[in-house]
């Protein structure tokens, strides 16, 4: 009956974003965009011949343990968006989703990202097998190129001397589903909070961004997800620097329970700054720089 | 005349639930305005034409049928079209269906004026609104079909 857009069936998500989804760097957060990837996860589950419904009442939900975002645009009030999204091959040969987020109505792509989509053992919170994404048939082809990783140390992750904490506090029950389980929404809250803590180390203040006419975003994230974690526990976020460029910084946090000691997740994404008049890149200043290098994450340490 | 068109596909959250142990109905009401809006970026009132042309349109009534309830993990799609649309009125239709089991979850109506954003008062839409607003103009049969 319906659907006189020909995009229309084919979006996994499709809204719009308010008010309400801006953060203090003046744009939509990552956090209601990495919702809207976790909306595209669940209907791609669906498609796949599995009531994501159903599963969680059996005990099973569904989460990635690895997810890669490439942000391209910011998304501002009033933007909506759709996304698509095919299974693909990842460059390390990974079985993934990959799509894109794009504005409504011109398609221009906001974000785009690669995720796995992995069952989730609702009683422990841990990941159990992968979905064989082949079963899916009804996604729209994604248009977009394999992502590039952010590079990173060899090794599993580690705390090191140089991190320091960026964030402590516990997974309260809007962070939670349904199972009570941690959402990747809330995750990537984390990570923004751990993100500005670090700002301000850094001098990079919301009050000198706007006084200075600077622009500040993540370009770059990628999750690795060890376990879900749930309503109620405390968590902490170590963040440290694993590299810089000439425009750009790349961060990690370390996400763990404190109870427990366990790691939850390594987020590790790239910060990139740029001049809020013309949109060129601005390049890192000297004192900047002489913080971020105290922060740099030694692995052998 | 094509009709209604898919203006929201998403998931409903467990903090959207009430003690009720399904999906609040003010959350109902933020899947249509997202729906509303969706569908103004549709037509051309998207963000930067609404920066630019200062025009809004703001709902004046609103009416809603609740068919079944919500539950969190539940997985939806709005439609949205236009039963009136004229330079002075628009009527606007909603219906909501739960993906799990294709099953209608809720239908609505809302009227609507449009405003100029500068001077706060009612203005008229403009022709080229209007006829691209025409592609999703439906009827009331296919709203509750």
């Amino acid at each position: 009956m319906s659907a006189p857009d020909a995009r229309a069936g084919q979006a996994l998500w499709r809204g719009t974003f308010n008010q309400w989804h801006m953060g203090l760097a003046g744009h939509i957060n990552i956090q209601h965009t990495a919702e809207a990837i976790d909306d595209a996860r669940q209907a791609f589950v669906l498609q796949s011949g599995i009531d994501p419904v159903a599963a969680r009442r059996a005990g099973t939900g569904f989460g990635a343990r690895r997810m890669w975002v490439d942000f391209r645009h910011e998304l501002a009030p009033g933007d909506a968006g759709h996304i698509t999204a095919a299974p693909d091959l990842a460059s390390d040969g990974q079985a993934i989703l990959r799509g894109a987020l794009m504005r409504s109505p011109d398609d221009m792509v906001a974000i785009r990202f690669e995720t796995t989509i992995d069952r989730i053992d609702l009683a422990s919170g841990d990941f159990g097998e992968a979905l064989p994404l082949e079963t899916a048939t009804s996604a729209a082809p994604p248009e977009t190129p394999a992502l590039r990783p952010i590079p990173r140390p060899p090794g599993p992750p580690k705390l090191t001397p140089a991190m320091q904490q960026s964030w402590l506090g516990t997974v309260e029950g809007r962070d939670a589903d349904g199972s009570d389980r941690m959402t990747t929404r809330a995750l990537f809250d984390v990570a923004t909070r751990g993100i500005w803590a670090v700002q301000n180390v850094t001098g990079m203040t919301r009050d000198r961004l706007s006084d200075e006419g600077i622009g500040a975003g993540v370009t770059a994230l990628q999750v690795e997800q060890i376990y879900v974690p749930a309503a109620g526990d405390l968590l902490s976020a170590h963040t440290g620097v694993l590299g810089m460029g000439e425009r750009s910084c790349r961060f990690r946090h370390l996400v763990r329970d404190v109870a427990s000691g366990r790691d939850v997740a390594v987020v590790d994404y790239v910060i990139a700054f740029f001049d809020r008049r013309s949109g060129a890149g601005a390049r890192l200043t000297p004192e900047y720089r002489a913080i971020a290098e105290r922060l740099l994450i030694d692995e052998t340490a | 005349m094509s009709g209604m068109t898919e203006t929201v596909r998403s998931v409903v959250r467990a903090d959207q639930c009430d003690h009720f142990g399904h999906m609040n109905i003010q959350f109902y009401d933020a899947a249509l305005a997202d729906g509303y809006f969706h569908m103004m970026s549709l037509i051309g009132l998207h963000r930067q034409a609404i920066i630019e042309r200062r025009i809004g349109i703001a709902a004046t009534r609103m009416e809603l049928d609740y068919r079944r309830e919500l539950r969190a993990g539940d997985l939806y799609r709005v439609e949205t079209g236009f039963l009136t649309f004229t330079a002075t009125q628009v009527i606007t239709a909603h219906r909501l269906t739960r993906l799990n089991d294709e099953k209608l979850a809720l239908t609505a109506r809302s009227i609507g004026v449009p405003i100029d954003l500068a001077l706060r008062r009612r203005t008229d839409l403009p022709e080229d609104i209007i006829e691209s607003a025409s592609r999703f103009i439906c009827t009331t049969e296919e709203v509750a079909a």
